[in-house]
């Protein structure tokens, strides 16, 4: 199947950041992740919430930028969470531990909640 | 052989001591680790780590493929992989991994690849040079055979033509003649250019090259029985360069008959790699003797003629990157089978 692109949005829920992910995940699109991820760090906003819902396909390249994206907004002292993957790409953060280095929620709302709890 | 199994959890499970080898681990230091911790944050090996979620991602059985893969120690090397997805009630019961290491393999495929290009640029350029050799020379003696068959032709003209001078001159312009034959046909040979390829109907082109030589046959006195066999086939060739092959395949076909009668058939396939046409005749044949020559230039049993005509065949269908042989038994007729790939 041909790259049908990647839409990347941003939102803000207080000092959360969302990035709403909507295509492929591959290496056409993944780098563009990567930069959204690093202007918020510049903005020093370090809540980040990546919100897969649009996304059913990911390659290597994708998971490699996943783990990119999770290591600069850990040097910086912030948290990347994820939410919302669909079941197709499930399988593959199971089989590749990516569990382990994320935080993984089942919608965006309880990703925020998330935040808002752990700092009041 | 290597080994690796890996559980739905993302942990291998099972890996043997190749496998350790293969990707430059210790011995049994992968058990109980997870795959992704691992190899996935290596982006030297993203086609490596690609088999393995093309596999889980497509739910692939036998994905096979040959990746590049960077040990941590920097050694590159070209594995083999093949990986399954393991089910067991439509869940995904882990993923069996069977790694070989083709690095060597490899190795050598590619230098034979390069011997072989190396080998085909040194016969085209050897090729090539005498061509233009062979187009200097004929261009060289040209000039020469004119004035030589010329003035003969003039003295002639001037003293009796039955002297024993005379018989002399008609010698001289005989052989005259012959060279110019030769310088002609040379010339030809040499303006043959890469063939440049259209779509066209070889079986048109063999029914119409079959009436020419009708006529020609009675040209000839010839009595010859022509039977077609052809597929209907549309194929990339030169017209013009094609015509000229078939046309000498069929003139030997027909001087070589046995006295002057005989049959010659046209037989046309298409088949799933190409072209295969044959042109079998029931006439004299070629000796054992003659065989490994027939395609040189100069090579000639007949009385009339230069030995260019199954040389120029063999230049036209290489250049359609295609091979022309003989089978023959003396005496009983010769065989001309041309195959020509798809382009």
């Amino acid at each position: 199947m041909r790259d049908m692109g990647m839409a990347v949005t941003e939102e803000n829920d207080n000092d959360v950041s969302i990035i709403a992910l909507k295509g492929r995940l591959d290496a056409g699109s993944s780098k563009r992740v990567l930069a959204s991820v690093k202007e918020l760090l510049k903005r020093n906003r370090l809540k980040i919430i990546l919100d897969m819902s649009g996304v059913a396909f990911i390659d290597s390249t994708g998971v490699g930028i996943l783990l990119t994206s999770y290591r600069a907004v850990d040097a910086k002292g912030g948290a990347l969470k994820i939410c919302a993957i669909q079941n197709q790409v499930e399988s593959i953060f199971s089989m590749t531990r990516l569990g382990g280095f994320f935080e993984i929620f089942d919608d965006r709302a309880s990703a925020v909640k998330d935040f808002d709890d752990s700092h009041p | 052989m290597g080994l690796l199994v890996i559980d739905p959890g993302g942990e291998i499970v099972t890996s043997n001591d190749a496998a350790s080898r293969i990707l430059g681990y210790a011995c049994r230091m992968f058990e109980g680790k997870g795959w992704g911790d691992l190899f996935l944050e290596d982006a030297r090996n993203q086609a490596f780590n690609q088999v393995i979620l093309d596999v889980i991602q497509e739910k692939k059985v036998n994905l096979h493929r040959r990746v590049p893969y960077v040990q941590p120690g920097g050694k590159t090397l070209q594995l083999s992989i093949t990986g399954s997805l393991l089910r067991e009630h439509e869940q995904i019961a882990g993923i069996v991994l069977i790694l070989h290491d083709v690095t060597e393999l490899q190795r050598l495929h590619d230098r034979e690849k390069r011997v072989l290009r190396e080998k085909h640029r040194l016969e085209r350029e050897r090729a090539e040079g005498l061509t233009r050799l062979a187009m200097a020379i004929a261009h060289q003696i040209r000039n020469p055979i004119m004035s030589i068959g010329g003035f003969a032709m003039r003295i002639l003209s001037k003293i009796d033509e039955n002297s024993l001078i005379g018989a002399y001159l008609k010698n001289i312009l005989s052989d005259a003649g012959r060279l110019e034959a030769i310088v002609k046909v040379v010339s030809e040979y040499t303006r043959i250019t890469t063939a440049k390829p259209v779509q066209v109907s070889i079986s048109d082109i063999l029914e119409t090259e079959m009436v020419r030589f009708q006529a020609k046959a009675v040209e000839l006195s010839k009595r010859v029985t022509w039977s077609l066999e052809l597929s209907v086939v549309d194929f990339m060739v030169d017209p013009v360069l094609f015509r000229r092959a078939i046309y000498e395949v069929l003139l030997n076909a027909v001087e070589f008959l046995k006295s002057d009668e005989g049959s010659v058939k046209i037989f046309l396939l298409k088949e799933d790699n190409g072209l295969l046409m044959e042109i079998v005749d029931n006439g004299i044949g070629i000796l054992a003797k003659d065989m490994p020559y027939v395609f040189d230039p100069f090579f000639t049993t007949k009385a009339v003629g230069v030995g260019m005509g199954l040389c120029l065949v063999k230049r036209i269908i290489g250049e359609h990157g295609g091979d022309v042989r003989i089978d023959s038994e003396p005496g009983k007729g010769a065989k001309v089978i041309m195959r020509l790939p798809n382009q």
